[in-house]
């Protein structure tokens, strides 16, 4: 019986400026070929959160009355839109990233990685014009920016590794299993709605606490919220959850990729 | 040195993806069962020196591009060991990592950082490549709206312009005019002076003759033959006729 033993040794090994250069040449097409030949262009990325902002204003606070302490609801809601937007706009894009570029991977090598990778810097650049709109309500309400705001980045980070994680599972799994590519849509829209994105996390009923505290959007929707307008630093009980998660997904993200990304280009 | 060394290398593929992981994890504990299918079986080969030309024939699905992808680190072998010293530069198919909505300039730097350049590196051999291709007008329009000649020589292009140690070479002489494919032969000729080896795999044995030293025949993914060209390729065109007759 043959053995599954195998060795490879190749030298020179790609540099990690290369790789780099990589990643950013994979990222910066990607935003280029997103809004090729389309009218507006970056305008689509304003489009959604703006025309949310103001359905949910209507809808969640004028008509269900939902509360959002002493920072104006619209406020509240595109802080959480902006950052529910970015992971579901992160998992959409990640997850056929592999998949789609199965012809490149049939004869290219290269760190497979760089392609979640990239969709994942690529979608920094929706980031970046969604931070302008919400700068603009900022502004509008004249709501001062408390200096707590700092820690904004922190909160940051831990997202970003969690879409990180989440990006690598989500585009591998998709490889060997089609079925994931159909239920994406569907799973962030059960995502959305059990994430605080237009209700404070603290209208969640006391017996689904403490399993809202596990989901890691919680922790870093409202973390977002309490650096950004009240003033505090991130309330633990929900950041500590949020960051346990985001260590394991990206753990496993990596640990999958590392494993399996030699027999990718086999099954594409 | 030995540029590629492969030794006792196999490969195996199954049919469904789940099987392939739990393969992929598993193979050592299960037994072969009788639908796994040996791309390569055994495979040993060695292209060492510089400037070397290895030539690989063999009827279709007698694993030649397998073997290829192994050693161009696209896939992993199931068993066995792979060695490869330098830069290695895939022609499988040209203009494979293109993409028809980036223009000709943005496919110039994108493929040439996936073959291995730095990025300045392209900048530098920018007109070069554009010149070698013979596509200086259309730099600015999107790849779709180019003809697939046009796509193929930009391809062919910007891969030889990666400073390769030895190239993979599949086939890559199917399109292109006359006048680009002597182009292409002699560009082949100008690197194996520089020293660069080469690995092609092809069914025209007359450039198998005229680009090789040395042949490795491959039969249902094992070595029939391995030795200088000219031996290799009458005992394979011997096989053939033998088994037109039967």
């Amino acid at each position: 019986m043959r053995q599954s033993r195998f060795r490879i040794e190749r030298s020179p090994k790609p540099s990690l400026r290369w790789t780099l250069e990589l990643l950013w040449s994979l990222a910066l097409h990607r935003v280029s070929i997103r809004y090729k030949e389309t009218l507006f262009g970056f305008g689509w990325i304003f489009l959604q959160p703006v025309a949310l902002t103001f359905i949910f204003t209507y809808i969640f606070h004028r008509f269900a009355k939902i509360p959002s302490g002493n920072t104006p609801y619209a406020l509240f809601a595109a802080t959480g839109l902006v950052a529910w937007s970015l992971t579901a706009l992160v998992i959409s894009q990640s997850s056929s990233s592999v998949t789609n570029h199965n012809v490149l991977l049939k004869r290219v090598a290269l760190p497979k990685v760089l392609l979640p990778l990239s969709a994942v810097i690529a979608t920094l650049a929706d980031l970046g014009v969604m931070i302008v709109l919400l700068i603009g309500l900022f502004v509008y309400y004249q709501v001062p920016l408390s200096l707590t705001a700092a820690w904004a980045l922190l909160v940051f980070a831990v997202h970003l590794a969690l879409l990180i994680g989440l990006s690598c599972l989500v585009s591998l799994a998709n490889v060997f299993l089609r079925d994931i590519g159909q239920a994406i849509p569907f799973l962030l829209q059960l995502w959305f709605f059990v994430s605080p994105v237009f209700y404070p996390a603290s209208m969640v009923p006391a017996e689904f606490r403490g399993l809202a505290k596990w989901n890691p959007m919680t922790g870093i929707i409202e973390g977002y919220r309490a650096v950004l307008f009240v003033g505090k630093p991130p309330a633990w009980d929900f950041m500590g959850p949020a960051v346990l998660v985001t260590v394991c997904v990206l753990v496993a993200g990596i640990a999958c990729f590392r494993r399996l990304e030699g027999i990718v280009a086999d099954i594409l | 040195m030995d540029r590629i060394r492969c030794v006792d290398v196999s490969k195996c593929f199954l049919r469904s993806n789940m099987e392939t992981m739990i393969a992929h994890r598993y193979l050592r504990r299960r037994s072969p069962a009788s639908d796994w299918f040996w791309a390569l079986e055994g495979v040993d080969l060695t292209l060492s020196g510089s400037g070397k030309r290895l030539g690989i024939i063999g009827d279709n699905g007698s694993g030649k591009t397998t073997l290829l992808r192994v050693i161009a680190g696209v896939t992993q072998p199931t068993s066995g060991t792979v060695v490869v010293n330098g830069r290695v530069v895939p022609l499988l198919e040209l203009g494979a990592g293109m993409h028809p909505d980036l223009t000709g300039r943005e496919n110039i730097y994108l493929n040439g950082i996936l073959l291995g350049m730095r990025r300045h590196e392209v900048r530098r051999k920018f007109d070069a490549i554009v010149e070698f291709a013979g596509v200086s007008e259309f730099m600015d329009m999107p790849l779709k709206h180019y003809s697939v000649g046009m796509t193929m020589r930009l391809g062919f292009s910007v891969a030889i312009h990666v400073d390769a140690n030895i190239l993979l070479v599949d086939e890559a002489w199917g399109v292109g005019d006359a006048g680009f494919q002597a182009r292409s032969l002699e560009q082949m000729r100008r690197m194996h002076a520089q020293g660069v080896s080469s690995l092609l795999v092809s069914h025209d044995l007359t450039i198998i003759r005229q680009l090789t030293d040395e042949v490795l025949w491959l039969q249902s993914g094992r070595v029939a033959a391995f030795g200088p060209t000219e031996s290799v390729v009458k005992s394979y065109l011997a096989a053939n006729s033998e088994r037109r007759r039967s």
